[in-house]
Order: structure tokens, then C-alpha cells, then sequence
């Protein structure tokens, strides 16, 4: 059941009215079991990994509480999170390891001719990538005593399954999200009519504006060779808008139903293409809750800025890196990543130069603002070409045949 | 040539999408649209909301399109 589909907006309409005529301490199982549900209309058996890394993270967090020692917490901490994270490696890039491991071999010379790593063919879990994220959150959140760990096995599986977050984020933080379910919401009219403004937006930009893009970028970038130049750039224009249609109007239905609920959750996106620079476009605007995920997560624990320089631009480069593996088993998106990475340490590098060269250039402050948001889109703009490129050949095709 | 290009086959019609969604940003940014419009008469309001839901049923793809992220 897709979000921009009748059948959903029957389902949550149905759940809404039943959600407010429910007591309080009805709400949590009613939400769960309608959240299981919405899993379910994709695949029964995603509900059993769903609740099969639930466990997982709920049994470690208690665990982890309930020892002492350091060296016993961190394994406690190691053992499940490397399951939940396990689940995903699994289901998301075994193969393609696989299959990467097995070419550069047969380049070596070194392959036979069957392939040495069996291929397992499992199908990503719509959804695996976002919930086992906030699961490795809610871990290291408890680990590093920031956090409880959550008692009661319902409101937990909800923080884990809560439907409008649960296909493609935001990845939200525990205890928001836990203290908010504990206490009984009452029904705001405020709140609601918000809750429905930003859903009707978010569908808005899903099926007028991103899915009437979609059509003329597919067409471009199915055979890049056929294609003109002239609609290869306009597709890849087109892209760049389709993309933020499409995710932004996902999150803003998930919020905005989260809303009428009675749940906040947290900012995904913050008007990206008006950003002044491609930090500006990361740190804050652009998929909110994953870049922090990733500074909280990954970029702090590895020093952050607190090392060395050239450290810190390793530590830069590893986290855009992951980033763009996360987003799919597939070179486009580790190159994605890495050309942001690089965008962001040459940023780092140049950041002294750059505030001499704009104070030493007379522009009037709009004007500068102006340039940079335009500057910022086109840096962005080429790094969308490897991030909906089929292949990375497809991809320097595109760039070849954009530039000439 | 290039006129007939831009209005063949939707593409004037994606450009003012384009250009709607850039606008409410720009206005988004200074202050929340969603505040702005509260402070507005109904009639202004509930106009928005028809627009938007006019263009739901009019220009909308309801052939269940999944999200883009939704396959990562």
C-alpha cells in the first residue's frame, strides 16, 4: 500500500477516526497493529524480519541497561547491532559484494569458471534500510547512556514500525518519539488541519510534479545514447526536481499524517535548492534525518573535526562514502557520495580563501546569495547524473554528451 | 523551434510546476507558508485548497507510482 494511493488514504482515514474514539491507553496496541497491517500489504514475511530485528534491538538495549561492565556493555552493544546491521549487509549487498568480489577476481585471473560466492538472490525489505538505522540509533543511544532503555515491548515496536515512517524515514530518534506515545494526545484542531495542509502538499508534489517529471526523465536516461544532448540536460533539470518532489513529498505525507495524530516527527527537508553551499545543502536541508544519523552515528564517533585535518578530510569522505552505499548496492551511488565527499573537503579547504574573495569582491549581498544558490544547485545538479544513471558508463555518457 | 519544443509534450507544463514549486519555497523561507496562509480569510484559504486538490484530480498519476526511496 503506497502512500499516494486511494486504498491508503481510505486506510488512514478509517485509522484516524478510530485512533480519537479510542481511549488513550488503546492507542499505542492500535497503531502497532495497523502499522504491522500497512507492512504486511507489501509482504507477510517483511512483518516477521520487522519484528525479528525489533527483538533483536529491544532485548539489546535491556541488556545493555542491565550490565555493568564496560567491556560486557560494548559487547552487548557490538553483538546486536552487528545483528540488525547484519540483517541489512544481507539483504541489501551480499550480492553485490558478491558479484564485485567474483569480477575483480576473474580480472586477477584468479576466478574459475563458476563463481566462488554463491549468490543468495534475497529482496530488500522495503523499509529495512530506515528502521534498522533508527534500531542502531536507539542502541548506541542507550550504550552511551543518553537514553533508557525502553521497558515496555509495544511502544518500542511502534518506535521500530510506526507506519508513516516506516518505508522510507524520517529516521527518527528514540525518546522524541517514545515520550511523545506515552502521553495521551488530545484531539487540536490546529493540529489536524496542519497535519492536512502538509499532506496534501506532499501528495501534491509526489503525483502532479514529480510523477509528471518522472516521464520525460526515464525516457532520457533509458538509452542515453539515443538521446539527445538537449533532453539529456533537460532530464537531468528534470530530475533534480522529480527527486525532491518525490522524497519530500513522501516525508511531508509521513509527517503530516504523523501530525494528525498527535505525533511530531522530525524535519526531513528544508527548502534544499535554495541552499548557499553544498554544506548548507547537507547539514541542514537536505534528508535531515539521515546526514544526522550519519554525524551522530559515524562522523563524531570517528573524531569528527577533533582530529587532525587531514583526518577530519578522511573522516569527510569515509561518512559521504557510506552515504552513498547506503542508498543502493550499485558504484553510481558510491561515486555519488564520493564526488560529494570531495565537494565538501574541497569546501573545507578553500573556506578561508573563499571568505577573502568574497570580501574582497564589492557584490551587493543579494546578488552573492543569488550566485551561491545557483552555484550550489549546478555542483548538486551533476552529482544527481551518477545518483540516477543506471551504470556508471551510462553516467559519464550522460556527462560527455551534456558537456559537448 | 525551440518554442514548439517547450510547449510539445508537457514540457511547458513541467516548467510551471517547476516554477510553482521554486516560488512557494522562496516565500516558504522567509516565513512558513502554512502560517502565512492561516493568516489569510477563508476564502483565500479554502481557494488554496481547491487549487491544489483540483490539480490532485486533474494533472495527479494514480497509477500507484512507488517513491523513489522506497528501494533503498
Amino acid at each position: 500500500m503506497f502512500l499516494n494511493s486511494f486504498s491508503f488514504l481510505a486506510f488512514f482515514a478509517a485509522l484516524a477516526i478510530a485512533y480519537y474514539a479510542v481511549p488513550h491507553r488503546f492507542r499505542w496496541p492500535l497503531l502497532l497493529v495497523a502499522s504491522l497491517y500497512f507492512y504486511g500489504t507489501f509482504s507477510p514475511s517483511y512483518v516477521v524480519l520487522l519484528l525479528a530485528v525489533t527483538l533483536v534491538a529491544y532485548w539489546g538495549g535491556r541488556g545493555i541497561e542491565a550490565s555493568d561492565g564496560t567491556r560486557e556493555r560494548r559487547a552487548l552493544l557490538t553483538v546486536s547491532a552487528a545483528a540488525v546491521v547484519g540483517a541489512l549487509l544481507a539483504f541489501k549487498y551480499y550480492d553485490f559484494f558478491a558479484t564485485s568480489l567474483d569480477a575483480a577476481l576473474a580480472t586477477a585471473g584468479l576466478g574459475g569458471s563458476t563463481p566462488l560466492f554463491p549468490r543468495l538472490g534475497l529482496v530488500l525489505a522495503v523499509g529495512l534500510s530506515f528502521y534498522t538505522f533508527s534500531c542502531v540509533s536507539y542502541l548506541v543511544d542507550v550504550y552511551a547512556r543518553r537514553l533508557p532503555a525502553e521497558r515496555h515491548f509495544g511502544h518500542f515496536a511502534l518506535y521500530v514500525s510506526f507506519f508513516p515512517k516506516l518505508l522510507a524515514g524520517p529516521i527518527e530518534r528514540a525518546e522524541p518519539f517514545l515520550s511523545q506515545i506515552r502521553r495521551p494526545v488530545r484531539f487540536s484542531a490546529p493540529g489536524v488541519t496542519l497535519g492536512l495542509q502538509v499532506m496534501l502538499w506532499g501528495l501534491f508534489k509526489k503525483v502532479v510534479i514529480a510523477d509528471h517529471l518522472a516521464s520525460f526523465v526515464d525516457a532520457a536516461y533509458a538509452q542515453p545514447t539515443f538521446s539527445s544532448s538537449a533532453d539529456l540536460v533537460l532530464a537531468t533539470y528534470f530530475f533534480a526536481f522529480q527527486l525532491y518532489c518525490d522524497f519530500s513529498g513522501y516525508s511531508d505525507m509521513a509527517i503530516g499524517a504523523s501530525k494528525i495524530l498527535g505525533i511530531d516527527l522530525m524535519e526531513n527537508f528544508r527548502r534544499p535548492y535554495l541552499s548557499t553551499s553544498v554544506s548548507d545543502f547537507w547539514a541542514k536541508r537536505w534528508h535531515i534525518s539521515l546526514a544526522r544519523w550519519f554525524r551522530d552515528y559515524v562522523y563524531i564517533p570517528m573524531g569528527g573535526s577533533r582530529v587532525s585535518r587531514i583526518r577530519q578530510y578522511g573522516n569527510v569522505l569515509a561518512v559521504f562514502l557510506v552515504s552513498g552505499l547506503w542508498h543502493g548496492a550499485n558504484w553510481t551511488f558510491v561515486v555519488w557520495g564520493g564526488v560529494n565527499g570531495l565537494y565538501h573537503v574541497l569546501s573545507l579547504m578553500t573556506r578561508r580563501a573563499r571568505a577573502r574573495l568574497a570580501e574582497a569582491i564589492a557584490v551587493p549581498a543579494p546578488v552573492k546569495t543569488v550566485l551561491s544558490v545557483v552555484v550550489t544547485f549546478h555542483l548538486i545538479l551533476v552529482t544527481w547524473v551518477f545518483f540516477r544513471a543506471e551504470s556508471l558508463s551510462d553516467a559519464y555518457t550522460i556527462l560527455g554528451r551534456a558537456a559537448g | 523551434m525551440i518554442w514548439a519544443r517547450i510547449t510539445a509534450g508537457g514540457v511547458l507544463l513541467a516548467l510551471l510546476l517547476i516554477a510553482l514549486l521554486i516560488s512557494v519555497e522562496i516565500i516558504d523561507e522567509r516565513r512558513p507558508v502554512w502560517e502565512r496562509l492561516a493568516a489569510q480569510p477563508l476564502y483565500v484559504r479554502w481557494g488554496v485548497y481547491y487549487l491544489l486538490i483540483f490539480g490532485l484530480i486533474v494533472l495527479g498519476t494514480w497509477q500507484g507510482q512507488a517513491f523513489v526511496y522506497m528501494q533503498f
